[in-house]
C-alpha cells in the first residue's frame, strides 16, 4: 500500500466521529436512492411489462371506418401481421384487441361492462396470465363449449354488481363493427378472482365468440396490439411503421360483359357537386355507347373479391358519362362516388393488383389522379393524448368514408398511466439532488474542519519535501474511501430496506392495488443503475473535496508550521 | 580543491518582511551568513529576533523577500515550489519545537516517511535504514508506537532519526530543546553533537536558552532581525 493510500486511510479513522456522521448521512441518502430507484423500476416493470400489456400493449395498429374510433376493424388481419412482424424489431406478441363497451343487464341490476375477446387457453398462458385468470368457480373447459351461448368468464365484484352467479345470463346491447345495434345473452361458465380495481371492468369471452358478437368474419379483427421486448422503444418504433405505411389509389377490378379490362374507381366526393344517389357511377364515353347506357340507367357488374370464392354482383346508377380524353384514366374506368365506393370497397375489399400492373402507371400519368380516393388514408402520429383525443373526434367528420390507420403507442393511449413512472423518476431525481447536497455541504464542512486542524501537518509533510499534489491526493483519497464506504453500506442499507418493506402484505382495494403485485410491493434492482448511482456520487463526492484539498495544498509550509489550532 | 571553499550555505543581504496590517514587520533586515559542511551552529537571540524567519529561509520552507540563498550551489530564490520542495526533500532535514511527528503512523512509520517520500529505496532498504536510524536514538524497542505513547524526549529522538534518515546535507532544529526538561534537552543535544562528530553532518539550531550554548561550536547572535557578531 501506498504512502498516500495508507495516510489517507488512516486519516480516515482520526476524527471518528465527524466521518462518521458524514458517511451516515451519505450511506442514508444512498440508501433511499437505491431504494427509490428499485420502487421506480419495480413500478415500471407493472406499468409496461403486465398493466399495459394486458389493457393496449405498448403499441397498437387500428383500422377506422366511419369515425367509428370506438370499434376499429381490420379487414385483412393477416396482411396487417405480415407488414408488423416484417417491420417491427423485438416483437413479443401480437394480440388482438377485440373489445367492446356496452350496457349489461344481469338479475334485476344493470352495469356497464367491456367485453375482451382473449383466448384464455392454460397450456398457452404465462404464468402471470395464469395468475391472473384464477377461478374461484366454474370450469376453464366451459369457456371454449361451443354449445354454451358466449361462454363468459366474470370476476366476483362484477357478478355482484350485476346482481349474477354461475351459469346465469346476462343480456346485452352492442354495436356491431358495421354500426349496427345487436342484443345477445352471454353465459356466466366462470367466476373470476377479483385481482386489482380495474379488473372488475372487463367480462372475458373466447375470441371466436367474440368476433361474431363484433360483426367480424374469420380473417377481420378489432385491431393489432403489440407487445415489445423493449417497451420504451415503442415511439420509435410506431414512428418507423408509420413512415412504411403508403395507401394507394383505390382499385376493384371488375367484370362487365364484352368490355375488358374495366375498374372501378373512388370519385371524391368534395370535389364535385353532392350527389345523394345511391352507387352513384360516372362512365366513360366509349362505355357508355358500347353497351348503349345513358345518363339515369342502371348497369350491372360483377367483382372478385379477396376472401370469397364467388364474385359480387353491384348495380350502379350511371349519373354521368365523361369524356376521357381529358382525365386520360385507364380504359374502362368507371368511377364512383366515395361512400357508396368505400362501402363495397371494405366489405368485400378487392384482390391485390400487383404493382407491376401497367394500370399504376398509366393513373400517375392522370391530370385526374386528386380526384381519385385512396384504398385507406394514415393519420398522423399524435404526440400526446389530447391530440390523439382530438384526432379521434375529428374522425367523425370525415365524410367520404375512407378508413384511416393509426399507429399508436401506450404514451399516447396510456399517457396517465406511464406518466406516474415520470413522477416516480422525479421522485428519484430529489433523491439525487438531496443526496448531491448533503455531499456538497457535509463535505466542504469536514474537510474544512479537518484541513484547520491538520494545518500544522500538512506543514510539517510539505517542510519534510511532500509535494503538493500529494497533500492534495491525499486529502481526495480520503473523501473517495469515505464516499466508497459509505455508498456501499448505503446499498447494502439500501437492500435490506426493499428485503423488508417488500416482504410486507398489502391489503386494498383502491386504485394503488394495481401497483402492487401479489399484494406485495414490487421492487427491481438494477444492478447497473446501483453501479451508476455509486459511481455517481463517489465522483460527485470526489470533485466537491477537490476544492478544499487544492487549497490546503497550496497554503505556505511557514505559514502552515506557524499555525496553532 | 574548489569543493572545500564552496560553503554549504550562503546567505547575502537577505531581507524578508511580513505584511501586518497596514505596517510591515521587518523580521530580518540584510543578513549575510555562510555556513560551512560540518558545522554545528547556534543561532541565539531573544524572542521576536528573526530566529525563526532566518531557519525558514535557509531551510526553503519560505522565500527571502530581498537578497541572496544559495544553498549547497544552487541559488534558490529563482527555484519553482516543486524544484524547492525536492531540494528540501533530498538535502535538508528539520527539527522542530513542537516535535512535529505524523500522529497516525507510528515510530518507524514516520521515519519511513521521507524515504518514501523519495521512491528510490526498496521497501526492505527503507525499512533497514530507517531502523538503523531508530536505533541510533536509542528507540528500537518503541518503534511499532504511536507518537502519542511516546515522552516529548522521546518524540524529538523520533524527529530526529526522521530528519537523518535521508542523510541530508544540513540539519535544521528551531529551537529544539524549548519543550522539552533540561536533562533531556541536555540528552537531545549531546545526540545531536555525536552525529555531528560521527557522520560529519551540518546541524543548524536556534535557541534562546544560553545552556544550550555549551554545545556549539559556533555561535551566531541576532538582534531585531541583524546579525550581530
Ligand atoms: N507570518 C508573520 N506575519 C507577521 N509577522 C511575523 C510573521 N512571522 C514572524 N513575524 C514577526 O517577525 C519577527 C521575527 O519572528 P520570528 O518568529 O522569526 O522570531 P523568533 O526569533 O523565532 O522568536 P521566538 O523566539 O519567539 O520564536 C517577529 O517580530 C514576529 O512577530
Ligand atoms: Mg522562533
Amino acid at each position: 500500500m501506498g504512502l498516500i493510500t495508507r495516510l489517507s486511510l488512516r486519516n480516515l479513522f482520526r476524527q471518528k466521529r465527524r466521518n462518521l456522521f458524514l458517511g451516515a448521512a451519505i450511506a442514508f441518502g444512498m440508501s433511499i436512492l437505491i431504494v427509490a430507484n428499485a420502487f421506480s423500476h419495480g413500478i415500471s416493470d407493472t406499468l409496461f411489462n403486465k398493466m399495459i400489456v394486458f389493457i393496449a400493449g405498448h403499441m397498437e395498429v387500428d383500422v377506422i371506418e366511419n369515425g367509428r374510433f370506438r370499434t376499429p376493424v381490420m379487414r385483412d388481419r393477416a396482411a396487417y401481421v405480415s407488414l408488423i412482424t416484417s417491420n417491427i424489431s423485438g416483437l413479443i406478441e401480437i394480440k388482438d384487441n377485440l373489445s367492446t363497451t356496452c350496457r349489461g343487464i344481469g338479475k334485476g341490476k344493470s352495469d356497464l361492462m367491456v367485453i375482451v375477446g382473449v383466448d384464455i387457453n392454460m397450456n398457452k398462458l404465462s404464468e402471470d396470465e395464469r395468475n391472473y385468470f384464477s377461478l374461484i368457480g366454474g370450469s376453464y373447459e366451459a369457456y371454449h363449449d361451443r354449445s354454451v351461448v358466449n361462454p363468459i368468464f366474470i370476476t366476483e365484484g362484477k357478478a355482484k354488481s350485476l346482481g349474477v352467479t354461475l351459469n346465469d345470463q346476462i343480456r346485452i346491447r352492442l354495436q356491431t363493427v358495421y354500426g349496427q345495434s345487436q342484443t345477445a345473452m352471454l353465459t356466466v361458465v366462470g367466476l373470476l378472482k377479483s385481482k386489482n380495481a380495474y379488473m372488475d371492468f372487463a367480462v372475458y369471452l373466447n375470441p371466436t365468440d367474440m368476433k361474431a358478437l363484433m360483426g367480424l368474419r374469420p380473417q377481420e379483427t378489432g385491431a393489432l396490439q403489440l407487445v415489445l421486448k423493449k417497451p420504451k422503444s415503442a415511439i420509435e418504433q410506431a414512428n418507423h411503421l408509420h413512415d412504411i405505411l403508403t395507401s394507394n389509389i383505390a382499385v376493384i377490378p371488375s367484370n362487365i360483359a364484352g368490355i375488358s379490362p374495366n375498374w372501378v374507381m373512388c370519385l371524391k366526393q368534395k370535389h364535385h357537386a353532392s350527389n345523394t344517389t345511391l352507387n352513384a357511377a360516372w362512365i366513360p364515353l366509349d362505355m357508355a355507347q358500347t353497351l348503349h347506357l345513358t345518363t339515369g340507367n342502371v348497369m350491372s357488374l360483377t367483382h372478385a373479391a379477396r376472401f370469397e370464392r364467388s364474385p359480387i354482383e353491384w348495380t350502379l346508377n350511371v349519373v354521368k358519362i365523361y369524356d376521357n380524353r381529358t382525365y386520360k384514366l385507364p380504359t374502362g374506368t368507371i368511377l364512383v362516388l366515395d361512400q357508396s365506393f368505400y362501402k363495397e370497397y371494405y366489405a368485400n375489399i378487392p384482390p391485390i393488383i400487383p404493382s407491376s400492373d401497367l394500370l399504376w402507371a398509366t393513373l400517375k400519368q392522370s391530370p385526374f389522379k386528386a380526384n381519385l380516393g385512396n384504398d385507406f388514408d394514415i393519420l398522423p402520429r399524435s404526440s400526446t393524448t389530447k391530440e390523439f383525443t382530438k384526432r379521434m373526434k375529428d374522425l367523425n367528420n370525415e365524410k367520404s368514408g375512407v378508413a384511416y390507420i393509426d399507429v399508436r403507442t401506450m404514451y399516447e393511449t396510456a399517457s396517465a398511466v406511464v406518466k406516474m413512472e415520470g413522477v416516480l423518476n422525479m421522485v428519484t431525481m430529489i433523491a439525487v439532488l438531496v443526496l448531491f447536497f448533503i455531499i456538497l455541504i457535509g463535505v466542504i464542512n469536514t474537510l474544512r474542519m479537518t484541513i484547520r486542524e491538520r494545518t500544522r501537518e500538512i506543514g510539517t509533510t510539505r517542510a519534510i519535501g511532500m509535494q503538493r499534489r500529494d497533500v492534495l491526493m491525499t486529502f481526495v483519497l480520503e473523501t473517495f474511501f469515505l464516499s466508497v464506504f459509505s455508498t456501499l453500506s448505503g446499498v447494502i442499507v439500501g437492500l435490506l430496506i426493499i428485503a423488508g418493506l417488500g416482504a410486507i402484505t398489502i391489503q386494498t382495494d383502491s386504485f394503488f392495488s394495481i401497483l402492487l403485485v401479489d399484494k406485495h410491493l414490487h421492487f427491481v434492482v438494477n444492478p447497473i443503475t446501483v453501479i451508476m448511482n455509486l459511481i455517481l456520487i463517489v465522483t460527485i463526492a470526489v470533485i466537491t473535496a477537490y476544492f478544499p484539498a487544492r487549497r490546503a495544498a497550496r497554503i505556505s509550509a511557514a505559514e502552515a508550521l506557524r499555525h496553532f489550532e | 580543491m574548489a569543493i572545500s571553499t564552496t560553503p554549504l550555505i550562503h546567505l547575502s543581504s537577505v531581507t524578508k518582511e511580513y505584511p501586518l496590517g497596514n505596517t510591515t514587520v521587518h523580521a530580518l533586515r540584510g543578513v549575510d551568513l555562510t555556513v560551512s559542511k560540518g558545522d554545528f551552529m547556534s543561532i541565539v537571540g531573544p524572542s521576536g529576533s528573526g530566529k525563526t524567519t532566518l531557519l525558514n529561509i535557509i531551510g526553503c520552507i519560505d522565500q527571502a523577500t530581498s537578497g541572496s540563498v544559495v544553498i549547497d550551489g544552487q541559488e534558490i530564490t529563482t527555484m519553482n515550489d516543486k524544484q524547492i520542495t525536492d531540494l528540501r526533500l533530498y538535502k535538508i532535514g528539520f527539527i522542530f519545537q513542537t516535535f512535529n511527528l505524523i500522529p497516525v503512523l507510528n515510530v518507524i512509520e514516520n521515519v519511513e516517511f521521507p524515504l518514501l517520500l523519495m521512491k528510490t529505496f526498496s521497501k526492505t532498504e527503507v525499512r533497514s535504514r530507517a531502523e538503523r536510524l531508530i536505533e541510533a536514538v536509542g528507540l528500537s524497542e518503541h518503534s511499532q508506537h504511536r507518537p502519542a505513547e511516546l515522552s516529548g524526549g522521546q518524540r524529538q529522538r523520533v524527529a530526529i532519526a526522521r530528519a537523518l534518515v535521508t542523510q541530508p546535507a544540513i540539519i535544521l532544529a528551531d529551537e529544539p530543546t524549548a519543550n522539552l526538561d533540561s536533562e533531556t534537552g541536555n540528552q537531545i543535544l549531546e545526540l545531536m553533537r555525536d552525529l555531528n562528530q560521527k557522520e560529519h553532518t551540518t546541524f543548524i539550531f536556534s535557541t534562546h536558552d544560553h545552556n544550550v550554548l555549551a554545545y556549539a561550536k559556533k555561535i551566531v547572535k541576532i538582534k531585531d532581525g541583524l546579525i550581530t557578531e
